[in-house]
Formats: structure tokens, sequence, C-alpha cells
């Protein structure tokens, strides 16, 4: 299926703050979609994502994904939800999903989230290009101001394999805050052990070798 | 990541990346021509927090990045990353280093000695990780040393 949306307006309409997004804008496990000058502004989104994409379970191919020139502001979100969400619910271990997922010259700003990843949340791991390409996802060319979370404030996600490659280029990064781990990317999983004492042998080292 | 400019970011640990699961050395991270500017973390990896990624970073700005307690850039279990190129091949203008003197940082590790010897020796332990190694009688070209740098 083909999708092509232009100029999209969901702004609140109430007086409230408080009002609850439960459906977001696409569901979708199929799809080649283009969503351009989308303007979402003052919306809470609860236990949802804007747009939910998940991998099918009858095919290998997801589709693509393109989202441009749209502006995203002002939005609150809640614990599990986020901007654009990738999952892949029923794959297999040798499985995979080809995707393609760009995300062009748009504005983020002012977005605050209780939990991880309120803008791009990747938990699917198996992922691959479109057309054999290794790049699964393109950030390029956006605007991200004033984006308050927990873990990951732009994506958060698990380890990709098959040599799936994300890529962010010409990004503009600014007043970011994050309450615990992984400002900008969080990558999730086991812990790695970490003491409180710090690296000194090694650190020794280090500095030997540079001096 | 290319040409991506940060700026004004807070954070724990990890203040652009952080992954602290282990991925048996197959995650890649290659970072060029970006610019990070006031990065602050409250303990460690201004910049990076990762376990055992390969990271190439070229072309780079780190200005004015900090780590209250280690790695003003970097912190990492076993990152394959190349110090020396790392350090010749990006910018650091004005990092700071509180905490470390050095943008790189590793958790802590130790070194395994192992000393094979015919004859009967004994070591004393010391506070500090200081030990001393006594009647190694005949000469050190007979006493295989083995060393291995060990994370916990």
């Amino acid at each position: 299926m083909n999708l092509n949306v232009t100029k999209l307006t969901y702004h609140n309409q109430s007086n409230s703050y408080e009002v609850a997004l439960e459906y977001g804008l696409l569901r979708a496990d199929r799809v080649n979609a283009s969503l351009v000058h989308l303007d979402v502004e003052g919306l809470t989104i609860q236990e949802s994502s804007l747009i939910s994409i998940a991998c099918p379970e009858t095919s290998s191919v997801f589709g693509s994904i393109k989202i441009s020139n749209s502006t995203f502001s002002l939005l609150n979100m809640s614990a599990d939800s986020s901007i654009l969400s990738i999952s892949e619910p029923s794959l297999s271990e040798q499985e995979t999903c080809a995707i393609s997922i760009s995300i062009i010259q748009n504005n983020f700003s002012n977005i605050s989230s209780l939990d991880l990843g309120p803008l791009f949340q990747m938990s699917a791991s198996k992922l691959i290009g479109m057309g054999n390409q290794p790049n699964v996802m393109t950030v390029n060319r956006n605007n991200f101001q004033n984006i308050t979370s927990n873990k990951g404030a732009i994506y958060s996600g698990k380890h990709l394999t098959n040599n799936a490659t994300v890529s962010f280029e010409l990004n503009n990064f600014s007043n970011i805050h994050v309450r615990e781990q992984g400002r900008i990317f969080y990558i999730e999983g086991g812990g790695m052990n970490v003491s409180d004492s710090d690296s000194y042998p090694r650190t020794e080292i280090i500095r030997n070798i540079w001096s | 990541m290319n040409l991506n400019y940060f700026s004004n970011i807070s954070a724990y640990s990890g203040g652009i990346y952080y992954s602290a699961p282990g991925n048996q050395g197959s995650s890649k991270l290659a970072f060029s021509q970006n610019n990070f500017s006031n990065v602050y973390v409250q303990e460690r990896g201004a910049i990076f927090y990762v376990n055992d990624s390969g990271i190439s970073a070229s072309g780079n700005h780190f200005d004015n990045t900090t780590a209250k307690i280690a790695g003003p850039i970097v912190y990492s279990q076993n990152a394959n990353l190349d110090i020396s190129a790392f350090n010749s091949l990006n910018y650091f203008p004005s990092s700071d280093t509180v905490g470390s003197t050095q943008p790189v940082s590793f958790s802590p590790n130790f070194l395994d000695i192992e000393i094979i010897s015919k004859n009967p020796f004994t070591i004393q332990e010391f506070s500090n990780s200081t030990f001393l190694v006594t009647n190694l009688t005949s000469t050190l070209s007979s006493h295989p040393i083995q060393g291995c740098s060990q994370v916990p």
C-alpha cells in the first residue's frame, strides 16, 4: 500500500493540555508512506506512539516511511510513548525485516517524556535495509531542541544485527536534558558492571603512551 | 554520525551515546566532523559510554565536554578504539578534564601476572595492589612471566 500525506495539522483543540492522544496518526505493518508537512502540537501522548510501525507476520518486508518538512512541538509523553516506534512482534530467530526509514528536515522542540525515547523507539533488532542496503534509518537535517526525558532523548533501542546501520547527518541538537543515561542515543540491554572507583591502571598506561 | 551539532547537553552518564550492554564487539560507532560543545555528565562518559563497541572518530570538535568522574570524551569497559588515532584526528580546544587527565577512560581492570618457577618462592601482599615476590634466587631469564590484562 502506498500512502501520501501532505500538510496535516494536528493540534490540541481543547483548553486542556492533559487531553490524551490514544490512537496516533498511523499504524502500519506494511506500507510505503510519505508524510510531508505534518504540524503536530500541544498533545499529551499516553502509552502509544504517534506513528507506530511493526514488521509484518507474513512477509519479510515492511516497506518505507519518510517524514519530512514537519514540525513536532509542545508534546508531553507518558511511558511507552514516542513519535515513531518500530517493533518486530513476531519474527523468529532467523527472520529479518526489510525497512527504510527517513526522517528529513523536521523540527522537534519542547518535547518531554517521563520515560525513554520520546522521539524514536527502535524495539526491533532484526532489521535490514531495503534492497540489501545496510542503512535502515536515515536522520538528516533536523533540529532537536528543548527535549527532556529519562533516557535516550532522541533515539532508544536495541543493538541492530545483520550489519544494519542507522545514520544521523547534519542535525542540530541543543538543550537536551536527560535525567539518567544516554542523552541522545540509548542502547538498552543488560548492564555493564561499573565500579565507583576509576581506571587508574589503564589510565596510567594511556597517559604514558601519549606523553 | 556525520556533520551534526550537539550543544548544551547534560546527563548522568553518556552525554551523547550510552550503550552499557556488550555485543561481542559487533557494534560499530562512526563519528566524523561533528561539533560537541558544552556537554556535561555527572559521572562517566561525556560523549560516549560504551561497553565493547568499536569506535572510529575523526574531524570532530569536542569543546568544553566534562565528565565529573571519568571520561570527558569516552568511558568504556572494552571499546575497540585506536587511542592514538583518536587523539590525533580530532580536536579538543577546551575539553575539561576534571577527574581524569585524558579524554578516554576505561573501567577498572587489573594485570594478572603468572610467574613460572622451578623453585618455590613467596609472595607478600601489601595494600594498594602492591606485592613483594621473594626467593626468586636464580636469574630472571629462567622465570617466564606471563601477563594478562583483565577486567573484573
